[in-house]
């Protein structure tokens, strides 16, 4: 990660306590005062990268913003700063949080993933992350079976994807599942990262970059209701017992979904809950912050 | 693609930057400027000002400006490559599932920091390359044949063909630069013996790594 710049870390450390109050603040835009050289260099670098000024600005503002996360340590008391992250995280949202990439020292980050990727000779599986004082149990998230648990004692390895842990002869990746929160179908699975189908278990999106709909099955599902006609009229499945499922919604699939709440939806007797998946940065030594 | 963008490729962002930021007038005064922002990004405005005390008004206007005035001072000074990168990297960024992509690189290519690239051709082609259409580089060594020079890699996005990190140079001591490009991030892994090995064959330049395979070209 890019150390912090020193103009950003003097300005945040400078900036004084004013004990001044926002008045009807958060709304989506809000009329600032900037120098006359700051609105000018809006202009000018906004035109070089040929964005809009708006844009421009929003980048800076998102740069600055997970950049302060890193100040803040130094600039507030340490108990200061875990309620500043407990706030964060109570308000807006883990995601929200995850996404502005921090590392969590051990103790504190094995509290937050619910679930976790393990790949082993079987193939990628997917589990609920259970912490419990001694350990960390995955377990199969429809049938609630212990599939893999690891002691707490015995401190993983963080490969250099910086998400993946090497830890007893597996890989593991602890990851946040949240339900995406449209109210439009097709948007909805566009940013789906993870399916659950009921009766039948979890799927990945393949290829998140082609823009295909694909996705393939942890190798932990149940196939009994993949072959059905109920499913194969909505989905396209691809593959058999030997080898992977692969899924992919059909036309009729689109016109039928509805919503049940918030990621949840029904289409024909099929559910499924649609999540998006935000990896978490633990770090196995319990002082890195 | 607009003619303006494609337009800006040809011409050097320096020149463009430091003679439009002579032209600015040494002005103090303020100027509103409306800004506008996502639900998320307005809620942490709102509790990082909260943190610190302040008006999220007055956190906007001041991390801004701070901001800003260190990408003027990157641009003044006579900036690494690495600070260079970073700078465009924030700018014209590259997708976050692009960059997750790159996670998944098998481990025989080791991460390292643009600073630490030690091949003189590579180094000077990739400050040459940096701009508008080739930026987000990343740095890589990998793992050469026993006893020969290690392989430096920089995978960079070029704007004009994917947003997607799809190609790289490759340095090896005593050798002339090669270009690579590949298909997918996973086929680069899939692939690296063959990456290695290209890397040390004196008269080919190009490789590319496709999903039936590789090809070559002189």
């Amino acid at each position: 990660m890019n150390k912090v710049s020193p103009e950003l870390y003097k300005a945040i450390s400078s900036v004084k306590n004013t004990k001044e109050i926002n008045a009807a603040f958060p709304s989506d835009e809000l009329g600032i005062n900037l120098s006359g050289d700051s609105r000018q260099l809006i202009k000018v670098l906004s035109e070089t990268f040929s964005q809009s000024e708006a844009d421009f600005a929003e980048t800076i503002l998102l740069h600055a913003l997970s950049e302060t996360l890193k100040v803040m340590p130094d600039v507030l008391s340490e108990k200061e700063f875990n309620k500043l992250e407990e706030r964060i995280i109570k308000e807006l949202g883990l995601a929200a949080y995850l996404s502005l990439r921090p590392v969590f020292p051990f103790a504190q980050g094995i509290q937050l993933p619910n679930f976790a990727e393990v790949s082993s000779q079987k193939g990628i599986i997917l589990g609920k992350w259970v912490t419990s004082d001694e350990m960390i149990v995955i377990n199969d998230p429809v049938t609630d079976k212990s599939l893999f648990s690891y002691s707490k004692g015995i401190q993983p390895e963080l490969s250099v994807d910086g998400f993946t842990w090497q830890w007893v002869g597996t890989n593991v990746k602890p990851v946040y599942l949240q339900p995406v929160n449209s109210n439009n179908f097709v948007s909805t699975i566009d940013s789906a990262d993870v399916l659950f189908i009921e009766g039948v278990g979890y799927f990945y999106r393949e290829d998140e970059y082609l823009d295909d709909l694909k996705f393939s099955a942890y190798s932990n599902i149940e196939d009994k209701i993949i072959q059905h006609k109920e499913f194969t009229d909505l989905f396209s499945v691809i593959g058999n017992e030997q080898s992977t499922y692969s899924i992919q919604p059909k036309t009729d699939a689109f016109k039928m979904a509805l919503q049940k709440s918030c990621g949840e939806w029904e289409i024909g007797k099929v559910r499924i809950q649609i999540f998006s998946l935000h990896n978490v940065m633990i770090s196995p030594d319990n002082n890195h912050v | 693609m607009s003619s303006r963008f494609l337009k800006s490729y040809e011409t050097s962002f320096q020149a463009n930057i430091i003679d439009s930021l002579r032209k600015l007038s040494k002005n103090e005064d303020y100027e509103s400027f409306n800004l506008i922002m996502t639900e998320e990004q307005a809620g942490l405005s709102k509790i990082f000002s909260e943190s610190l005390g302040v008006t999220a008004r007055s956190y906007i206007q001041t991390v801004m400006g701070a901001e800003l005035a260190r990408m003027v001072n990157i641009k003044q000074r006579n900036a690494s490559l690495e600070e260079q990168n970073n700078f465009y990297s924030e700018v014209i960024i590259a997708p976050l599932k692009a960059e997750q992509e790159l996670d998944g690189l098998v481990a025989n290519y080791l991460p390292i920091n643009l600073s630490q690239l030690q091949n003189a051709l590579l180094i000077k082609q990739a400050k040459l390359k940096l701009g508008l259409r080739f930026n987000n580089f990343r740095a890589y060594r990998l793992a050469n044949f026993d006893g020969k020079p290690t392989i430096e890699i920089v995978l960079y996005i070029d704007n004009e063909a994917s947003k997607n990190f799809r190609s790289a140079w490759l340095g090896v001591k005593g050798l002339p630069l090669k270009s690579l490009s590949f298909c997918s991030v996973s086929s680069l892994s899939e692939h690296v013996n063959q990456v290695s090995i290209f890397a040390n064959i004196f008269d080919l330049n190009c490789m590319h790594v496709g999903q039936r395979g590789l090809r070559y070209e002189r």
